[in-house]
């Protein structure tokens, strides 16, 4: 079954860059929110398999996001794709609930092991 | 007073050779990791980088070190606070943009517009969070940068507004500058770092230099 995905990130470009590549790899884009609180309410509206989540944003950044949507969900699988790749930030994200981080800039192969990893 | 391009530098007693060695080196490293970050954005083309160079700078002769006050400049700019507070700005002339965005985004002819400008704002996020990275594993100082901004203006109007934004009113400023260039894209711009007073204290201290 085709898995569908959730995509969050501030920036239009790497939105689309995302998308293009799980496309391209048989996964089905859902949606799009562009912070942390738009993700939420697409999450309850859209009940995506997978999210991939940016860090910093306006509005809520990605890990309050994170907590947010697994208390929704705590079956929620999400996988953090941000640039900020502090030890502290990770420890951070994995703690709220996200199952991997990927530090852009990413390879396309990078962002697919990922996702089947927790998606199987 | 020393000379750098043609601008007056501040009597470098105001801070010793030994600090500014060190910020030199930080911006070195730190901006070594962000081009790296360039380069795999540009499919592996190798990026150039010159010696960083750390000076302590009249404010209104800021414009200068970037080649001019009227130089027609895009800007992506972040304000990183957290364990101390920086400012990081990426500079472009506007040619250097189009071509970066046409590099990104295929089938692009470099148009300003909204995904062109994404793609730019996404190119300065990833460089400058490239370089607070190192800073971090560095100095061990968590740093949380805002969500960038973007403004395409003269560089001297750009350096105004950075400076308005980041509440920096002295008259004279730390400045780590480094150029870089990445040939065959035909891409060249400077990274400008801005630590405030604080910050410069936080990491001499961290890192023993008194």
């Amino acid at each position: 079954m085709t898995q569908k995905v959730l995509i969050v990130d501030d920036a239009a470009f790497m939105r689309m860059m995302i998308k293009d590549i799980l496309t391209k790899n048989g996964y089905e884009v859902i949606g799009e929110a562009e912070d942390g609180k738009v993700a939420l309410e697409k999450y309850k509206e859209l009940k995506p398999d997978l999210v991939t989540m940016d860090i910093t944003m306006p509005e809520m950044d990605g890990i309050e996001s994170v907590r947010k949507i697994k208390e929704y969900d705590s079956k929620a699988i999400i996988i953090m794709c941000s640039a900020m790749g502090q030890q502290a930030m990770v420890i951070d994200a994995i703690q709220a609930g996200a199952k991997d981080f990927i530090v852009k800039p990413f390879q396309p192969d990078r962002i697919i092991e990922a996702l089947q990893k927790v998606g199987g | 007073m020393d000379s750098k391009n043609g601008v007056s530098l501040l009597p470098e007693k105001k801070i010793s050779k030994e600090k500014l060695d060190l910020l030199k080196e930080l911006a070195n490293i730190g901006v070594g990791n962000a081009l790296t970050s360039l380069s795999q954005m540009l499919d592996e083309e190798k990026v150039e980088m010159d010696v960083p160079v750390a000076t302590l700078a009249l404010l209104q002769d800021v414009p200068d070190l970037l080649g001019g006050d009227e130089l027609p400049t895009v800007g992506i700019y972040i304000e990183s606070h957290g364990d101390i507070n920086l400012t990081i700005l990426f500079v472009l002339s506007l040619e250097s943009a189009t071509s970066l965005i046409s590099s990104l985004i295929p089938g692009s002819q470099g148009d300003f517009d909204e995904m062109g400008l994404s793609a730019l704002i996404e190119v300065g996020n990833i460089l400058t969070a490239s370089y607070l990275n190192a800073l971090s594993f560095m100095t061990g100082l968590q740093l949380l940068p805002s969500p960038p901004e973007i403004a395409v203006d003269m560089s001297a109007a750009i350096i105004s507004t950075v400076m308005a934004e980041a509440h920096i009113i002295d008259e004279e400023v730390v400045l780590l500058k480094t150029s870089l260039k990445a040939q065959k894209s035909h891409i060249s711009g400077h990274i400008l770092i801005l630590p405030d007073l604080g910050a410069l204290k936080k990491i001499f201290t961290l890192l023993g230099v008194r």
